[in-house]
């Protein structure tokens, strides 16, 4: 089977810290979803970063499908930020036109299907918005595109318990069969239950990766646990 | 199999002979949002002053004429104090009009290439499937497609106005002085064209010197850096001599026709290096730099 993401010795230093150091990673292209766990600092932001291409290495290389990081990726990659990245000034429909302009996979009718469920109005503009329906057109913005891999950046942190479920279901239900799902998150008991692949990140470096069911047996405790175990405060 | 070869993607369909269709296409819908910026800017600036040159044409040009009145017989005292007033009101407004309708696209180019590349939006700007040429490219062109359009409706208002109003009963004296050698005219009013061409020069100094800042990684030994800290320098005394050419201090590029000729090929120099050189800079940043945080 042919990884979907690769990293050989993926480095990266902001003014003299490493965030990332000489991380080698393979992400098998199973359709799955991977979870990509590490508590704060642990250089999760910074190696999703890497892959979408919003940061440079250090040192080392990132590749998805077999290419480097550029156009071709960016083509059929799917990114969720954890900063609110839409355009304050324009409408929700004008957000729909720019997604459908520059992304040939996206899927207008699947986009305007969930915001019809959410309730969010066309006509609105995107700074009238609460943060919370904000975060939720970004996701559906995000979910509406026919992508070879999904990257999403801590969908459920900071938000209340319904809206977690919400996205949680959203992800799940709206999830492309054949597309692979780059998950971030420091809650995993909220989503231990739908990962298939797990990546554990720490101070920068791997600490451990496999098939989730493979690391339960293989540890005999579940993965939440073994977060803590892994990253219990000494 | 090649992830790409299953995607069907317009953007991955570089194979097949059609990658010059496939990024002509990006390019274009890239320019499409700038304008969408760039258009009511200036249709809103240029109306205005489209409205104030009518006014100053038909309804106000006595008024203005007034102010520009040498005649002793007719001190503007003895006009009732609405006509002074409006006509003074009309005029600062009129300039205030003609300076925003030069400087707004350059604003605009600016704000567009600092919010989209370095602000929260920049995460969306670089997940699109454009290369970082095509996203300056399409920036820097519009900027200077827009600031040309503004600098040509501004010239063509004033030209309106100066054939509207008359000095003293005298239509006012004509705008070029008659040929007499047209190389050596080419040349003097090339030296009128490089002015208005140094809005540009604005322009990609300003957007350089924003992506030098946002990336915060000036480092001793990096030659170029101080190079481009050199621009800014020599801007800061392009300014100063602007100030000095005010005085007559450069007199000599002025009044011989060797000294006119040697400035304007300075001046052709120097703005297309920092068009280059700001052009290669932002591109080296935001290919191999990139530091979104």
């Amino acid at each position: 089977m042919s990884n979907i993401i690769e990293c050989n010795g993926l480095t990266k230093f902001y003014d003299g810290f490493c965030a990332l150091n000489g991380l080698n990673l393979q992400i098998p292209d199973n359709g799955g979803i991977v979870g990509l766990l590490g508590p704060n600092g642990s250089g999760k932001t910074t190696l999703i970063k890497l892959l979408t291409g919003l940061l440079t290495p250090s040192g080392g290389e990132a590749k998805i499908g077999g290419h480097e990081i550029g156009v071709e990726t960016k083509a059929i990659v799917s990114y969720l930020s954890d900063a609110h990245s839409l355009k304050n000034d324009y409408t929700v429909k004008q957000q729909l036109e720019y997604f459908e302009d520059f992304f040939s996979d996206f899927d207008k009718e699947k986009a305007l299907q969930m915001l019809r469920e959410l309730g969010i109005l066309e006509t609105k503009k995107i700074k009238t918005l609460s943060k919370g329906t904000k975060e939720k057109l970004s996701l559906i913005l995000t979910l509406s595109r026919n992508a070879k891999l999904f990257i999403l950046d801590e969908p459920i942190a900071g938000v209340d318990p319904a809206a977690r479920d919400y996205i949680l279901q959203t992800i799940l239900s709206h999830k492309r069969e054949n597309a692979t799902m780059l998950m971030s998150t420091h809650l995993i008991s909220e989503i231990e239950q739908y990962l298939d692949y797990v990546i554990f990140l720490k101070e920068g470096t791997l600490v451990l990766q496999g098939e989730t069911n493979a690391v339960r047996e293989r540890e005999g405790k579940t993965i939440d646990e073994l977060f803590r175990e892994v990253f219990r405060w000494i | 199999m090649d992830i790409m070869q299953t995607t069907a993607l317009p953007e991955t369909d570089y194979k097949n002979g059609k990658l010059r269709t496939v990024r002509g296409r990006m390019l274009k819908k890239l320019f499409k949002y700038e304008w969408k910026v760039f258009l009511p800017a200036l249709i809103i600036c240029g109306s205005i002053l489209a409205g104030l040159t009518l006014f100053i044409c038909f309804f106000s040009r006595t008024g203005v004429e007034l102010l520009f009145s040498e005649d002793p017989n007719a001190p503007i005292m003895n006009y009732p104090a609405t006509t002074v007033l409006g006509a003074i009101l009309t005029l600062v407004l009129y300039m205030v009009t003609l300076m925003a309708t030069v400087f707004v696209p350059f604003g605009v180019s600016i704000n567009r290439y600092h919010k989209n590349f370095f602000k929260e939006e920049g995460y969306l700007t670089f997940s699109i499937p454009a290369s970082m040429e095509e996203q300056i490219l399409a920036k820097h062109l519009s900027g200077m497609l827009a600031t040309l359009l503004s600098m040509a409706a501004s010239v063509l208002s004033v030209l309106l106005v100066v054939l509207c109003i008359s000095v003293n009963g005298e239509p006012l004296p004509p705008v070029t002085e008659p040929v007499v050698n047209p190389v050596s005219e080419f040349f003097l009013g090339l030296e009128d064209l490089i002015l208005g061409v140094e809005i540009f020069v604005a322009i990609f100094t300003v957007s350089g010197a924003l992506t030098c800042w946002e990336q915060k990684f000036m480092k001793k030994s990096q030659i170029f850096l101080r190079v481009f800290l050199g621009y800014i320098a020599f801007m800061v005394l392009e300014t100063i001599y602007v100030f000095f050419v005010e005085f007559g201090v450069f007199d000599f590029f002025y009044t011989t026709l060797v000294g006119a000729h040697v400035w304007n090929v300075l001046k052709i120099l120097f703005v297309a290096g920092i068009i280059t050189f700001s052009v290669w800079y932002e591109l080296r940043v935001l290919k191999t730099k990139l530091n979104l945080k």
